[in-house]
């Protein structure tokens, strides 16, 4: 008797939901969503080895969704940033995850950084529908829609980085004619580079390589077998840390070939705090692409507007502040695109469908779509000079793909003037 | 050929800062039979002091010498607060009490100091030496680090071999009961061993600060090294302990050198986990001096 009242009781209910199903709009039906706010969730290390630098970008962008909330919000509702210190940890960054799915109610992830660390989440993230936007990481492997559907990363993959490298040395008469020698950090992010390189038919001299935490002690054999090859030109793949001891461990030795190094690899404030004063000298003329207007440009329109959400936030002005801002401003758009009706489905059709209208600081293409999503797609030629500001060297951009074959090609890419008041 | 005396040289130097590490756990063991594994966690700390003190006064032997009290202090610290109340139930539950303090002394560090990397300034010069019309990749610098290195092990050796101190100690850690009705005050014994280590841990990381940089994790690649250096060594001997520290340094820089630098962790541990299996007391090490 009681088995048959509790099923007529599950069939009542059943049915009185599917009458309210069809009586109400599909709206807010995914998790993280009011009508008054929008819940984002982010993964990267505040605190431990990765965290120099990059703990500047959650709060570049929490500084943004600030000043956007000031601003009446996004399609009226308010961006929620929920940031989880993974500490550049797998581990951490899988915790992480769950608890900003489950505890939080994320509607998206955004900015999750790191290969290592998102590569042991996205599968999780794509089950679910979660859309995972602006990766922090050049790991070729999140470009991959079928795979990974609701993943887009932002920055130029490692390999893009490496086949424009590879363009340029092989172009630029200053450059043509050198030895050239590689030196990389061993990984998914060294293998990154080699595969653009192959791609690019760059040819290296000698190549040497360093296991993520060597950079404690100086890189004397690594710099001693570039020496004696006769290395005139040393493309570095590696961290920032590891970049300061690369120039400290050449200066010992008495190398000083042209350097062009990753991105990644060179933050300049970084750099300050370990080298010193001996960083302003070390890293004149190194040569490092880039994808942003560069950030002592005060006269551009992005940088001036980005630099003055930072300061009203007091936050100091570097690479990683500009960034954090940057993306935000990208995602804000996407979230404005994604209409007044937003859900998940139609956030990732908004990136897929109207990412060419987003504007930003980078001076390069974006590309989305249904077939590729890869974000931006190249890079500028910049070189430091002796207060550590890159300047733009080329007025032309080299753009690439991720794929293992093909060769970056030169193009000419005008970027939309920003938005107004930068709001989305 | 010429490459290959580079890599040694190169090795030499990078091995001395893991000698001195391998030094310190050596000697938290020669005193209370246990690693600590928080050594690399101290000698960070210690730096960071340092760093300050260099900062404020521009003298790096200051800088050294106040890194050597605090060093011995925070020895004495750890013991007393966390050693000490935890080894005598639970030897186990000591040794993983160091991974916390471990853990605590980094999380400290970054809220006193930040998490961004900072630079050290060497004492003398660190540009190679200039000899037969080439530049060597060993400076004035290393050869300073190397003879602080050898002049730390043998006063070690002579205050262990040679003076009632170091009996008493090695008695005290060895077997406390018999010692301690020889007439061995052995709790002042295990301090004074926790408070020997925490300077020689702190001498290391300021050797090393300078051809480094130092952040809360920097120097967490280094217990790795030490920790394999003095497990082959016999975790008894100091000798044991520099000379597979320097040997360590070595076999990285030759790796490094000769195939990719990712091969060089792998090596150290192939080279531990043989040890392990074919000379389980380690070559430098007594009969029953460890026992697993």
């Amino acid at each position: 008797m009681r088995f048959k009242f509790a099923t007529g009781t599950v069939a009542l209910g059943t049915a009185a939901a599917m009458a309210l199903a069809t009586a109400l709009p599909a709206q807010a039906a995914d998790p993280g969503v009011t009508s008054n706010k929008i819940v984002i969730g982010m993964t990267t290390p505040l605190t431990g080895p990765a965290a120099p630098g990059y703990k500047d970008i959650p709060v570049a962008a929490a500084a943004y969704f600030d000043y956007v909330n000031a601003n009446g919000g996004i399609n009226g509702r308010k961006v929620d940033l929920r940031v989880f210190d993974d500490q550049y940890n797998p581990a951490l960054a899988k915790k992480g995850t769950s608890q900003l799915i489950l505890r939080d109610k994320i509607f998206a992830m955004y900015g999750a950084l790191g290969t290592p660390t998102h590569s042991a989440v996205v599968q999780d993230l794509n089950r679910r529908g979660i859309p995972d936007l602006f990766v922090n990481t050049g790991g070729a492997s999140f470009d991959n829609p079928r795979k990974y559907p609701t993943t887009f990363p932002y920055f130029p993959s490692y390999v893009v980085e490496s086949k424009v490298m590879g363009y340029y040395m092989a172009n630029d008469p200053a450059l043509k004619d050198k030895v050239k020698c590689l030196f990389y950090q061993d990984g998914e992010f060294g293998d990154n580079a080699k595969v653009g390189f192959n791609a690019a038919g760059t040819k290296f001299a000698t190549t040497t390589s360093y296991y993520s935490g060597q950079q404690v002690a100086p890189f004397s054999a690594q710099i001693s077998k570039l020496k004696s090859a006769g290395c005139e030109l040393v493309v570095f793949f590696g961290v920032t840390s590891a970049t300061a001891q690369l120039l400290g461990t050449a200066a010992k030795s008495g190398f000083a070939p042209t350097w062009m190094i990753t991105s990644v690899g060179s933050d300049p404030s970084v750099l300050k705090g370990s080298l010193g004063a001996a960083a302003g000298p070390l890293l004149k003329g190194v040569y490092a692409p880039s994808f942003l207007v560069p950030a002592q440009d005060t006269k551009n329109a992005y940088v001036s507007q980005m630099k003055v959400i930072a300061s009203r936030a007091g936050l100091e002005w570097n690479f990683y502040t500009y960034y954090g801002i940057n993306t935000a401003y990208v995602l804000a758009q996407a979230l404005k695109a994604a209409g007044k009706n937003l859900t998940r489905k139609g956030l990732i059709n908004a990136l897929q469908t109207k990412s060419k209208n987003f504007r930003s600081a980078a001076i390069v293409p974006m590309v989305i779509n249904s077939k590729s999503h890869q974000g931006l797609t190249g890079y500028y030629m910049g070189q430091y000079d002796a207060n550590l500001d890159i300047q733009r060297l080329t007025n032309y951009v080299m753009l690439a793909t991720s794929s293992s074959s093909g060769i970056a090609k030169k193009a000419t890419f005008r970027p939309a003037s920003p938005t107004k008041k930068l709001l989305p | 050929m010429t490459n290959f005396v580079d890599y040694l040289l190169g090795g030499f130097s990078n091995g001395a800062v893991i000698a001195l590490m391998a030094l310190a756990i050596v000697l938290v063991w020669r005193s209370t039979r246990m690693v600590n594994f928080a050594q690399v966690g101290q000698a960070m700390f210690t730096t960071y002091v340092a760093l300050t003190v260099q900062q404020s006064s521009g003298s790096w032997v200051l800088a050294l010498v106040v890194a050597m009290a605090a060093g011995l202090v925070l020895g004495i610290v750890v013991f007393f607060l966390v050693i000490r109340p935890v080894k005598n139930s639970d030897s186990t539950g000591a040794i993983i009490a160091t991974f916390g303090v471990l853990i605590a002394l980094q999380a400290g560090a970054g809220m006193i100091w930040g998490g961004d990397p900072q630079g050290f300034l060497t004492p003398v010069d660190n540009s190679g030496i200039e000899f037969a019309g080439r530049i060597w990749p060993i400076s004035l610098y290393d050869i300073l680090v190397l003879v602080v290195t050898a002049a730390l092990v043998i006063g070690l050796t002579l205050l262990f071999t040679k003076t009632n101190l170091g009996l008493s100690m090695r008695a005290a850690a060895f077997n406390p009961e018999v010692a301690r009705l020889s007439g061995v005050r052995v709790n002042r014994m295990l301090i004074t061993g926790w408070a020997i280590a925490g300077a020689t841990g702190a001498v290391g990381g300021v050797l090393i600060a300078p051809v480094s940089t130092i952040s809360p994790n920097s120097f967490d690649i280094l217990l790795v090294f030490a920790f394999t250096a003095a497990v082959i060594g016999g975790l008894d001997s100091l000798i044991g302990a520099v000379t597979f520290g320097i040997g360590t340094g070595l076999v990285i820089s030759l790796v490094s050198g000769y195939s990719d630098s990712g091969n060089a962790p792998i090596v150290a541990l192939v080279l531990l986990a043989l040890n392990l299996l074919l000379k389980p007391d380690g070559v430098f090490g007594h009969h029953g001096a460890r026992s697993v």
